[in-house]
């Protein structure tokens, strides 16, 4: 598992990352979500020993990021946001390189290879020049490269930046994929509906502080005070307007259209039928009653204040 | 070690049109030398040494100058730096990768030096010596290379700062220490390896009563064969220094994971 204590860096007096903690148990697939210069790039760099943490530790399977670098190491693979190959060898060469490094014995080089190629679906280019791939080719190839030493943490810093959307799709699959194996997955990216699709857990950060963390659905509900709803009627719309303040549990109704007004409350799902029965037996007239749904995306522009950018 | 030699290979030996001109003077290279053969008793033939030098002085800032700031450029770096490596297993594989490709050249251009400058045989001492200040001189050059290259973010930077070095160091300084003080010039001129190879092959002259019999200066005329293998060491020393210089660059940039001296505020 992963766990992060206290984590700081800190560039003379600004604090790029601020006390983060948390931990990941294998299988968690992670969004790392936030905007450009809160603090995910330099999270997973301390995570991958490229940085020196200004406080704090984190540690993967036991093994400490400033104890044991060695075997940090050994058991991540890295992808950064902006990452090169090398020109001049094909792509079973380049695998067969870090396969070396990672001290994978030479008779099961092989069958590693051939492996991490079918699970990125490059079999295809097994004997292709690196230099020849596609964009797309290129960043399942770095992830190839991440899996051949088959690391229990996997730190993917913006992997689906500048894919088409069919690689995007593949790319999202493959990521599901490595998380059903049992891999501890960390994606960092803008795309907020791509990650709450394939992420099992999410956190927010803004100026180097985690401001939410947990499953999607958990943060949702976190970040919501209540449940909105949204009504459409015929006829006399301050009534019905007035009718709904009257009741129970309603924080607020306001007038949001022509004939509609929205609804903030603190109920249950009971109380949202009772609303529409109430409604009903009034003799309000409703075409539309329907529940306001919240996405990552909302709660992301809820929580975080745009400072950054 | 040998991803970086196929690279090497497949860079200067490849289809490439553009990288093909180090076989081409490879292959001048050995047209001297049956030149050389041809009209072997007409003319006392000492250039091919020069010519390897020559060659060596040009090749290996080549090959070198983007081991590590050419990763830093394609952002390929990082990817070495987060695998279980030390800097110095990284130097050492860099080193070694094109250590091979220098062996390979050298061996070239010896048959083309005992060829055309020992043609008759005698003097192989002289000659394996020659051959010696070379093959030091061009890993004490890739030594050198290889640390600019670590101190750099660019790996052209390199490549200039390399060649500006050389230039300054085997023309500018003993030029302007030769007008300045005769002693600083001879410092200049024992360094340099051009000089060097010029006095070992001098010798043959001297001891042969050849018209350039004048050549030999007082460290030759002191030790000839001494002189050539004090260049060995110093060049191979110094290709040494620098590779620990690299790695000292390379952890003075990164964390060094002491372990011990961590700040807990």
């Amino acid at each position: 598992m992963l766990e992060v204590e206290n984590l700081r860096k800190a560039y003379g007096p600004l604090l790029a990352v601020d006390d983060i903690s948390f931990s990941l148990q294998p299988g968690d697939v992670f969004g790392f979500i936030g905007p450009n210069g809160a603090g995910k790039t330099t999270t997973i760099r301390m995570l991958t020993t490229l940085l020196e943490p200004t406080a704090g530790t984190a540690r993967i399977n036991g093994a400490d990021i400033w104890r044991d670098p060695m075997g940090v190491r050994r058991q991540i693979g890295y992808m950064p946001d902006f990452f090169g190959l090398y020109d001049d060898i094909k792509v079973w060469e380049y695998l067969d390189f870090f396969a070396a490094i990672y001290k994978i014995p030479t008779s099961e080089r092989q069958s590693v290879i051939d492996n991490v190629l079918e699970l990125t679906d490059l079999s295809g280019k097994r004997d292709s020049f690196v230099q020849t791939l596609s964009r797309g080719m290129q960043q399942r190839l770095c992830l190839a490269k991440c899996l051949v030493h088959d690391p229990m943490l996997l730190l993917l810093d913006e992997p689906a930046s500048g894919l088409d959307p069919r690689a995007r799709a593949e790319f999202k699959e493959l990521v599901l994929e490595l998380g059903r194996m049992g891999k501890i997955v960390i994606v960092s990216s803008h795309i907020l509906p791509e990650l709450a699709a394939f992420c099992s857990k999410v956190g927010i950060i803004e100026r180097g502080r985690m401001l939410a963390f947990g499953s999607v659905n958990d943060i949702v509900k976190q970040a919501r005070a209540g449940r909105h709803v949204d009504v459409r009627v015929i006829g006399e719309l301050d009534g019905a307007v007035d009718v709904i303040k009257s009741m129970p549990h309603v924080l607020r109704a306001d007038v949001s259209g022509p004939s509609s007004f929205a609804i903030e409350f603190s109920g249950d799902e009971q109380d949202q039928a009772q609303l529409l029965a109430t409604l009903i037996d009034k003799g309000i007239r409703v075409i539309d009653f329907r529940e306001r749904k919240f996405d990552l995306e909302d709660v992301f522009l809820q929580v975080t204040t745009g400072a950054v950018n | 070690m040998l991803i970086e030699t196929k690279r090497f290979l497949r860079r200067f030996m490849g289809a490439n049109v553009v990288n093909n001109w180090v076989v081409i003077l490879i292959i001048s290279s050995l047209l001297l030398t049956i030149n050389a053969m041809i009209y072997i008793n007409d003319f006392h033939f000492v250039g091919s040494s020069m010519f390897a030098l020559f060659l060596i002085v040009i090749l290996v800032p080549v090959m070198l100058h983007g081991a590590i700031a050419g990763e830093r450029e394609r952002r390929s770096w990082d990817m070495l730096l987060v695998a279980p490596i030390t800097k110095q297993q990284i130097i050492a594989g860099k080193f070694l990768g094109v250590a091979s490709g220098i062996a390979a050249i050298i061996a070239v251009l010896s048959i083309s030096i005992f060829a055309s400058d020992y043609p008759n045989g005698d003097r192989v001492l002289t000659g394996v010596t020659v051959v010696l200040v070379i093959a030091a001189f061009a890993y004490g050059l890739a030594g050198f290379t290889l640390f600019i290259s670590a101190r750099s973010r660019r790996s052209m930077t390199a490549l200039g700062v390399v060649y500006g070095c050389l230039f300054l160091g085997l023309l500018v300084m003993p030029m302007v220490t030769a007008t300045a003080n005769y002693e600083q010039a001879e410092f200049w001129l024992y360094l340099n390896p051009f000089y060097a190879v010029s006095q070992v092959n001098a010798e043959r002259y001297v001891y042969t009563e050849s018209v350039f019999s004048g050549a030999a200066s007082q460290p030759l005329r002191n030790g000839y064969f001494l002189y050539g293998v004090l260049h060995t060491i110093v060049y191979f020393a110094c290709g040494m220094l620098f590779l620990y210089l690299s790695t000292l660059a390379l952890n003075s940039e990164g964390w060094e994971h002491p372990g011990a001296n961590k700040e807990t505020t």
